[in-house]
């Protein structure tokens, strides 16, 4: 099976990120491979080089999937010039690795896809990424490129950085001591980008160089001979062409890490970064989410009435499901823009400034409570943001174990469509003290994770792996604003396209199940919620939440849709009730009202109690029906049905407790 | 001397890496190998270090420094760079 043929099974499954593997390029091709190691501006060389976009971080192993676009300026319609006879080039941004000897999944595939078992798989051209300031790290990994018959192409890049770090490279004499092409590039002021695509295309064709040694001799050497001499071909290249230029200062980011990593001050301006993302997100996007929300349900349902109206189609089915089916599903889903899109770019921001690899380290004691790392950090800090990319981020452990334990934990990690759920419930309760709130419901998140892993490292999965922490760390880096936005663009498109179609369908099939009498006696679409197959089917359910205080039907309801995406959660509330009413309009204040009035009466007078109970509930009962497909896809259909079944207990015994605790103190 | 014992700010040259093979060779990727000059740059949160290692800088915990041999001497490469 020929390389990109091997790429298309590698990379599958649903993911936040766009899937760049299903434009499958027709045999014939000519790949170039980017490889090099995690943070050295890969993922923005891409960038350059295609003019995709792509995900762009500033922590280790970020760049989880596999990239794939086309030499910028090479497509076939544009084969003019002189270059036109070169039929399509395909790059590849391949996984960072620190060595072809695979520590994680990620790394396994770079090594798959660069070493290749037969000749005709190998790249055609391999461009490495070299970070200056770091040469001897990133020449490791030369080093074993170059045991192999493949072309290579150094791109040089921070050499800016690595004078001021008191290192001077002479890029003329790497290439010729490392025998290979060396490009100054900076990718992200697209310096030297445009050098480097000429020099790719002129190496296509040029014949493949003989590896630095024979294969033979390798075979002949013991591990640690090999990995000597490795290092003495290293040392040999970075001594002939590096000077030190002058004595190196605590740099700025040292400066920042005495006080980031610091012990006490480190975890707590870590919480307090945590708290601002979240402060944010709630004052922020609460008003936008206010004010879509009444467009929606209020500016254009009206248009699409008088609409209706004038075409004779008015009042009946096709208005319901236009109505309270189409533009209620549409409008909901447009309120999740302003929630997800600030906390990508958050998260985005966090990654990309290289403050999450200090975030693993601070949390790296909390981590190994539950037996991970404090790599495991960053795919449970992404499932703040959203399940679905967490269960993918998962992959930079190096561990089966360790992978399987984080991708049952994500699950509690409170997404940010969970969070529009607080934000309209908290303000409805709490008032001024929604904030607050919110930010327990994350504490309480974090709590899930501790719980439920200690209860698993007790149970389930024994033996995990006590690796000691051993991070790298980035330098602090002003993110690029334009990088940010491209990012969370990427994101939130792809959090649209999964999550979109799940939630306007969502949104439908309630509308449909609303419509559809079970008894009463009404027409379909002419029928009160309460009798319908839905409202039968939620009341059926309800009393299972007495115990935690919110046994009401137009609650269950909302809990059963949130199985499916958690964004509806909030949609199927203003459905069930908003239907009850003689007008089909659904101000938030209505809603609310009639949330205020259920929870009081199912809690007995102990609101907040209850209130508090559901949000818990809500936090834990399941992830989307998204992440449970990724789930599948990572830890087979057992663990991810065992998870699901973990998750309804373990939130239903919190929700009970927090309730009876709660109803006993107010 | 263990690498967990160098006061901050110091630097000293590894001697020895006795780690088990797995971690050995990450470590050896990063550059911490015998011969290499390495600083103790700052205690971390949760006890362990950050180590700077060329202009490389790495956060390891007290699992990991102890399993580095360090060497205190004047610090003095055939290229002169200190540390």
């Amino acid at each position: 099976m020929s390389l990109l043929g091997r790429l298309r099974h590698t990379s599958t499954g649903p993911t936040c990120h766009e899937d760049v593997s299903t434009a499958a390029p027709d045999t014939g091709q000519r790949v170039i491979a980017l490889v090099g190691n995690p943070n050295v501006g890969k993922s923005t060389l891409f960038n350059s080089l295609t003019g995709a976009k792509r995900s762009i971080g500033n922590w280790p192993g970020t760049t989880v999937e596999v990239g794939q676009g086309r030499l910028a300026g090479h497509a076939p319609e544009k084969s003019t010039g002189p270059l036109g006879s070169i039929p399509e080039l395909t790059v590849l941004d391949l996984p960072g690795a620190y060595s072809l000897d695979p520590n994680s999944p990620d790394e396994a595939l770079t090594r798959d896809l660069v070493v290749g078992r037969e000749t005709h798989e190998l790249p055609d051209v391999v461009v490495l990424i070299a970070d200056a300031p770091n040469l001897t790290r990133s020449l490791y990994l030369l080093a074993q490129l170059r045991e192999l018959p493949l072309r290579i192409i150094v791109a040089l890049s921070m050499v800016d950085l690595a004078t001021s770090a008191g290192i001077g490279v002479d890029i003329d004499v790497l290439a010729e001591a490392a025998g290979v092409i060396v490009v100054p590039v900076d990718a992200r002021r697209r310096h030297g980008v445009d050098d480097l695509i000429k020099t790719i295309v002129d190496e296509l064709d040029t014949p493949v160089p003989s590896p630095r040694r024979e294969s033979d001799h390798l075979e002949q050497m013991t591990p640690l001979e090999v990995l000597d001499e490795r290092f003495a071909w290293v040392s040999r290249v970075v001594d002939v062409s590096t000077v030190p230029t002058a004595q190196p200062r605590p740099t700025f980011s040292d400066r920042l890490d005495r006080v980031a990593l610091a012990p006490v001050v480190g975890p707590l301006l870590f919480l307090a970064v945590m708290w601002g993302v979240f402060q944010l997100t709630t004052t922020v996007a609460a008003p936008m989410q206010d004010g879509l929300d009444r467009f929606a349900a209020g500016t254009v349902s009206d248009l699409a009435v008088n609409l209706l109206d004038l075409i004779g189609l008015g009042g009946g089915v096709i208005e319901g499901f236009i109505v309270d089916g189409l533009i209620a599903g549409v409008g909901m889903l447009l309120t999740f823009v302003p929630v997800m899109g600030i906390m990508f770019l958050c998260l985005a921001a966090l990654e990309n400034s290289g403050y999450l690899a200090r975030g693993a380290v601070v949390t790296d004691r909390m981590m190994r409570l539950i037996g991970l790392p404090g790599r495991a950090f960053l795919p449970l800090v992404v499932g703040f943001g959203c399940n679905v990319p967490a269960i993918s981020a998962a992959r930079v452990l190096p561990d089966a174990r360790q992978r399987l334990l984080v991708s049952l934990l994500v699950p509690y990690t409170s997404c940010s469509a969970r969070l529009a759920v607080y934000v309209l419930v908290a303000t409805t309760f709490f008032g001024s003290a929604a904030g607050t709130v919110v930010f327990v419901m994350y504490l309480v998140s974090i709590l899930f994770v501790i719980g439920i892993g200690l209860l698993l490292k007790a149970t389930a999965i024994r033996a995990l792996p006590d690796d000691p922490l051993f991070i790298d760390l980035p330098r602090y880096q002003a993110p690029l604003p334009k990088m940010l936005f491209d990012l969370t663009w990427v994101r939130l498109r792809g959090f649209l396209r999964t999550a979109g179609g799940i939630i306007v369908v969502t949104v439908i099939a309630v509308w449909f199940l609303t419509a559809m009498p079970v008894r009463g006696g009404g027409d379909f679409g002419e029928v009160d919620p309460r009798d319908s197959v839905y409202g039968e089917l939620s009341a059926g359910l309800a009393p299972v939440f007495a115990p935690a205080g919110f046994d009401d039907w137009h609650t269950s309801a909302a809990l059963i849709t949130g199985f499916v995406a958690k964004e509806a959660v909030i949609s199927t509330w203003a459905q069930t009730y908003s239907t009850a009413e003689p007008t089909s309009e659904s101000e938030p204040g209505i809603l609310g009202e009639r949330l205020r009035d259920d929870f009081e009466r199912t809690s007995g007078g102990h609101t907040s109690a209850a209130v508090l109970a559901f949000m818990v509930f809500l936090l834990a009962y399941t992830p989307c029906v998204a992440t449970l497909a990724g789930q599948k896809r990572e830890i087979g259909l057992r663990w991810t049905m065992g998870s699901v079944g973990l998750n309804l207990v373990a939130a239903w015994i919190v929700a009970v407790a927090v309730f009876q605790i709660g109803s006993l103190i107010t | 001397m263990r690498l967990v014992d160098l006061p901050s700010g110091q630097s000293a040259v590894v001697v020895d890496v006795h780690a088990e093979a797995a971690l050995r060779t990450r470590l050896v990727e990063f550059g911490i190998r015998p011969g290499v000059v390495v600083m103790s740059r700052q205690r971390c949160s949760g006890g362990g270090r950050m180590v700077q290692v060329g202009n490389a800088r790495l956060a390891l915990d007290r699992a990991a420094l102890n399993t580095i041999d360090v060497e205190v001497h004047q610090v003095e490469t055939d290229k002169g760079v200190t540390l």
